[in-house]
């Protein structure tokens, strides 16, 4: 079975900036991913905990065991990200970020945390951004309602924050995205186990707080077209965030792209 | 609430009963919720001193949510109707046990055991309650999922040991001084409960599943259980009435065995 997205799945990727692919990971798969980190939950030893992790109800790590990276490598996901960016022109992906997100207090924890996109950490910081072509998150739970620690997602902006850098260049989103662009309505994105989101680097997003009794298991894959991996270049950074459709040869042609 | 005659059975025989569905669904997830949250934080002051870092994680706890199991569902009256209403000392805290997945065989080998023998203090008193109780709290369909173990007539068995040969050779373990049958690994639902008597050998099965296991327990003592502490290892009954008197109708010819391990 060839992996790629149907063309309905392309108008709504097109038109939102991400997209949920029903049944991309096998079951085995899910449950071995799921006993490795199981396994490291209960040992308690995270090495590759990420720092921007707080220890309240959210655990990131960055992962290279096999369990986990059979997710991407063992199931279509690394031929639907082929289809997508083009064959040989996917950098390969060599590490996952597990996220757990645990149920939460309510008089503890906000209800949202922080709208962005991923490399605005670094805006901040070292006046650049760090951006990659798409993630891919692998539900490693079922998360069928919102409320559940759900990836929350902000429809449409990865074209709205194009427009904004377009305009204002790349320094535009430094005071957060939430006071640069006027925000949609989020979407909570649902799912289960084996599904796989699919959203464009561009597009804001967020998590939701948990209040089910469960945890909520998801595994990170950020692919990168091998262009934007290797030109490091200002030029091709400000070219790639105002096309953002120029590293998707699998998107040509479909409506908004 | 009465005790089905099988379940007085089980208990005189093996030494432990599984009831079925006795705590609600709402209770449980408020219990998980509870737990998966502590999970976010890390591991606590008040975790066990017996639990390893590797699969086990074992903490002790009056939350509300974690007691309610017990206390605001039908558990506390099924746990009287062993003893007698009004003979259970009420307990100040349960315990949250854990049975995380295991890989590359980190069990740690056997280690059936009764829980007041178990302790690195062997000179120290025994600590001899009446019963234990276990709530699951999650589905456990198959063996080897982190399942409670239980060796059953060991309760039997080990109060003959004493009889005999009085609890110091028991302190070292029970490997070698009693003769173990097959362990049970139980399985069930969560919601399903366990009763065992205190002197019922038993253990934690390894989890070669994906899953984390939870449940939670809490041992229970008689009113009366301080004051004839070392005389309830030998006459087992006698903070059971129920039992105490099936035990002197004597046995039943051919009673039917119960799904055992559920």
């Amino acid at each position: 079975m060839k992996a790629a997205l149907t063309p309905a799945q392309k108008k709504a990727f097109a038109r939102d900036g991400f997209v949920v692919v029903p049944g991309l990971v096998p079951r085995p798969l899910i449950d071995a991913a799921l006993r490795d980190i199981n396994h490291r939950l209960g040992k308690g030893e995270h090495d590759g905990k990420d720092t921007y992790a707080d220890s309240v109800d959210y655990l990131s790590e960055y992962v290279r065991s096999s369990p986990v990276m059979d997710l991407m490598k063992a199931s279509p996901l690394r031929e639907l990200a082929a289809s997508l960016l083009g064959h040989n022109k996917v950098e390969p992906c060599t590490q996952a970020q597990v996220v757990l997100r645990f149920p939460a207090k309510t008089d503890e924890s906000p209800a949202t945390v922080s709208v962005h996109i991923d490399g605005m950490y670094d805006a901040a910081r070292k006046d650049s951004i760090t951006r990659y072509s798409f993630c891919a998150g692998v539900f490693l739970s079922d998360v069928p309602r919102p409320g559940m620690g759900n990836l929350l997602a902000f429809p449409g902006t990865h074209r709205q924050i194009a427009k904004v850098f377009k305009e204002k260049g790349l320094g535009a989103l430094k005071k957060g995205i939430a006071k640069s662009i006027p925000l949609p309505e989020p979407v909570q994105v649902t799912g289960k186990a084996g599904d796989v989101v699919l959203f464009h680097f561009q597009t804001a997003h967020d998590k939701a707080r948990n209040d089910s009794p469960d945890i909520r298991y998801v595994a990170y894959f950020r692919f990168w077209h091998v262009d934007a991996w290797h030109d490091r270049s200002s030029a091709y950074l400000k070219r790639a965030l105002t096309d953002i459709w120029l590293e998707w040869p699998g998107m040509r042609g479909v409506h908004g792209t | 609430m009465e005790l089905e005659a099988e379940q007085k059975r089980r208990m005189l025989e093996d030494g432990y009963v599984v009831v079925p569905g006795v705590v609600p669904r709402p209770l449980i997830e408020e219990a998980l919720r509870e737990i998966n949250h502590r999970l976010g934080l890390g591991r606590t002051q008040t975790m066990d001193a017996y639990a390893d870092s590797r699969d086990y994680w074992s903490d002790d706890t009056d939350a509300p949510a974690i007691m309610d199991l017990l206390q605001k569902s039908p558990l506390w009256e099924l746990a009287e109707a062993f003893v007698g209403t009004g003979k259970l000392q009420k307990p100040a805290s349960g315990q949250i046990a854990l049975r995380f997945p295991s890989v590359n065989n980190s069990h740690g080998g056997p280690a059936s055991h009764i829980d007041g023998f178990y302790s690195p203090n062997a000179n120290k008193t025994i600590s001899r309650f009446t019963m234990l109780v276990g709530v699951l709290l999650s589905d456990l369909p198959d063996k080897y999922m982190g399942n409670f173990t239980a060796y059953p007539g060991t309760h039997r068995q080990i109060a003959d040991f004493i009889k005999a040969k009085g609890t110091a050779p028991l302190r070292a373990g029970l490997a070698g001084k009693i003769d173990l049958p097959e362990g049970v690994q139980v399985t069930g639902k969560a919601g399903d409960v366990i009763l065992c008597h205190y002197q019922l050998a038993h253990d934690k099965e390894q989890n070669l599943s994906h899953l984390i296991r939870y449940a939670a327990y809490w041992r229970l003592w008689h009113v009366d259980a301080e004051q004839q502490q070392p005389q309830g290892l030998t006459d087992i009954w006698m903070e059971w009435p129920p039992i105490a008197a099936l035990q002197k109708a004597g046995p039943v010819k051919n009673a039917p065995k119960t799904k055992k391990g559920k």
